[in-house]
């Protein structure tokens, strides 16, 4: 049996359906990122979960236990909100032992477990100072440190790195994936960040317009994304319009083929002869300069300008023009420059590497 | 700042003196705001203070002579006294009652929802739209004597045998007063909650805490600053208050500033009026500055 249930949960604003039929199972230790743009539903759920919002239908199972009508406080969840929520009114280890307070645990013990805590997240010499004096990074850990040292059946981070700038996020990235696997506690984040979510979660639960668009791990839903929403959400994807060729199992697009391998389709379908969509990432793109002198070799992928390039230092990125329609790829930075803007070049990718949808 | 001289550039003597013109700027800047503060405040208060140590007869009016002669009588006339702890305690009371109904008033406002919310802070902040003279005389009406309109129904139903009394009472004073300066309580307790995280009583809530220690550990310490700054003007406002006292006390039960105005207009002995606002703007200025100072001192740390 799964260790956290979520069962048909819904939830409903004003007649509009912030989150609809939501189902989700999720195992012990395991980091789930909860992914999709603002207004997804991501947070509404977050906050069911906590107990901050009540459903307005289904139910969370926590452990075979029905947390559906549980007010947040008996659950026993950890929470790290987005604007970090700590008592302004008290010390970085007042925050950190009010939980414990609240537990009813002795105050011997408080101060050994709020030591070891905030000894984890590195701010053992700020014990005394009061948040307001302290940067948005020291405050998150603070704010996590309060979460985890009620050891919390599950933590639940509601877009924890949203207000740290860039560098300082990455950092963060790292230490709360290592403090996650080092405890093995339960962990849902939200997030709208997809780099912050590959990074971070075992699993990545994609939502849009309150629904599931496709769970699965990082790698998976990147590679096969269960919608179109999913590849256009998840880095970028160029859409190609192509046709199967009859009696054969080949995708053409203009005068270039790619053989048709099972991995090119969602497991378990087929496709018909017809229009078909083609979807390639833009990093599975190669280019190669035409030499106008030569005659053209067959089946080297098809023909596109360079509109323009830029470098972004470990890569170019490179806006290509096929029949007047855009196409992104991206070329690792490995030595020369690439083709100069507005020179005739051959798009080609390995056939493992696209996606076809019928149309 | 550097320590080492060899290391200023000619340019430092330049950035020093564009410092030092910085710094006078906000002099120059407040300069006529300040004279005009200076005539119109500042001078009448001086004057006012000079004027409670002359000498005053009732056939030749103001004597322009040095006495200490109103101080003492003041000082020792067990009537003044009387008057100022009556000024005191009242504005202590109106204090203490606008904290206690004002605080949880807003803490229920802003947890409203969206029309309602608007709606009910109109209400509380309405009666500020009405003149303080008609709000009082409110009161006179409902409690007025036995033709008050709530002691005359209360009679008729036979629930109370005597009208309840209210006019020329100290407690009528201060039921009045407080009504008249709940607003104040309520807005700057407002805008202590404006400030307040709400997920903060979320993060409460998920650490076990329940509604009780919410209120108690997390919201109440985190508005108490707003309280304080609410109950220092209605404190100002309660001891300096005249058209309520003047209507509800009259002219038997006097508080500081009815007292002066009754030295000042009907006994025209205008330096014993004098001493009686002088003592009453020193002790106000007294009990707010130290108060704030300790405010700040307490939550300087705490709430930048």
């Amino acid at each position: 049996m799964s260790f956290l249930q979520l069962d048909r949960l819904s939830r409903r604003y004003d007649g509009v359906l912030a989150v609809d039929d939501l189902s989700l199972e999720v195992t012990q230790g395991e980091f789930i990122a909860l992914l999709g743009p603002s207004g997804c539903g991501k947070t509404t759920t977050l906050q069911m979960i906590a107990g901050f919002v009540a459903p307005s239908g289904g139910r969370i199972l926590l452990e075979g236990q029905d947390l559906t009508r549980l007010r947040p406080a008996q659950r026993g969840l950890g929470v790290v909100f987005q604007s970090y929520a700590l008592f302004p009114h008290m010390t970085v280890a007042e925050n950190v032992a009010f939980g414990l307070d609240m537990q009813g645990v002795r105050t011997t013990e408080q101060r050994q477990r709020v030591g070891e805590v905030l000894e984890m997240v590195g701010l053992s010499a700020l014990a005394d100072r009061y948040p307001r004096r302290m940067s948005g990074g020291q405050q998150q850990r603070v704010a996590l440190a309060r979460a985890l040292v009620i050891r919390p059946r599950i933590l639940l981070l509601d877009e924890p790195l949203s207000n740290l700038d860039a560098k300082l996020r990455e950092e963060m990235q790292l230490e709360l994936r290592h403090i996650q696997r080092s405890l093995c506690t339960t962990t849902l984040l939200v997030t709208h960040d997809q780099s912050e979510a590959m990074a971070l979660a075992d699993r990545i639960v994609i939502m849009n317009k309150g629904r599931v668009e496709q769970i699965g791990a990082p790698f998976e839903t990147y590679e096969w994304p269960a919608t179109p929403f999913v590849a256009r959400f998840l880095g970028r994807t160029n859409l190609f319009e192509a046709r199967v060729e009859p009696g054969v199992a080949r995708v053409l697009i203009d005068d270039a083929r790619w053989p048709i391998e099972a991995c090119n389709l969602p497991d378990g379908t087929s496709l018909a002869p017809g229009a078909v969509m083609v979807s390639v990432r833009p990093e599975k793109l190669s280019i190669t300069p035409v030499d106008e002198t030569t005659a053209p070799t067959r089946s080297s992928g098809i023909r596109a300008t360079v509109r323009s390039r830029i470098f972004q230092g470990n890569h170019w990125l490179i806006e290509l023009d096929h029949r007047g329609k855009p196409v992104t790829a991206t070329l690792p930075n490995s030595g020369g420059p690439p083709p100069a803007e507005g020179s005739p070049v051959r798009v080609d990718w390995a056939a493992r590497d696209m996606r076809i949808r019928s149309l | 700042m550097d320590n080492n001289p060899v290391h200023q550039t000619p340019s430092a003597g330049q950035a020093r003196q564009a410092s030092r013109r910085l710094i006078s700027t906000p002099y120059l800047l407040t300069g006529p705001a300040l004279l005009l503060f200076l005539l119109i405040v500042l001078s009448p208060l001086a004057m006012t203070v000079l004027l409670s140590f002359h000498d005053w007869n009732q056939y030749r009016g103001i004597i322009e002579v040095f006495t200490t002669k109103n101080w003492l009588e003041v000082i020792q006339d067990d009537y003044f006294h009387e008057v100022l702890w009556r000024t005191l305690r009242v504005a202590i009371w109106v204090t203490l009652l606008t904290a206690m109904f004002g605080a949880p008033e807003a803490y229920i406002l802003n947890r409203m929802r969206a029309p309602w919310r608007g709606i009910f802070l109109l209400v509380v902040l309405g009666p500020l739209l009405i003149s303080v003279v008609a709000r009082t005389l409110g009161w006179a009406l409902l409690f007025g004597g036995e033709s008050g309109a709530v002691n005359r129904a209360l009679l008729h139903l036979g629930v109370i045998q005597e009208p309840i009394a209210f006019m020329f009472t100290e407690t009528g004073m201060i039921v009045a007063l407080t009504h008249v300066l709940m607003p104040y309580m309520v807005l700057s307790v407002w805008a202590a909650l404006q400030r307040v995280d709400p997920n903060t009583e979320n993060a409460a809530a998920s650490l076990g805490a329940g509604s009780l220690s919410i209120l108690g550990r997390i919201v109440f310490p985190q508005v108490l600053p707003g309280i304080l700054a609410g109950s220092i003007i209605v404190f100002a406002l309660a001891a300096s208050a005249f058209a309520t006292p003047a209507i509800i006390g009259g002219r038997r039960l006097k508080v500081a500033s009815t007292l002066a105005y009754d030295e000042f207009l009907n006994s025209l002995n205008w330096p014993l009026g004098a001493v009686v606002a002088v003592i009453l703007l020193v002790t106000l200025i007294l009990i707010i500055v130290l108060t704030n100072r300790l405010v700040e001192r307490r939550y300087a740390e705490v709430f930048r």
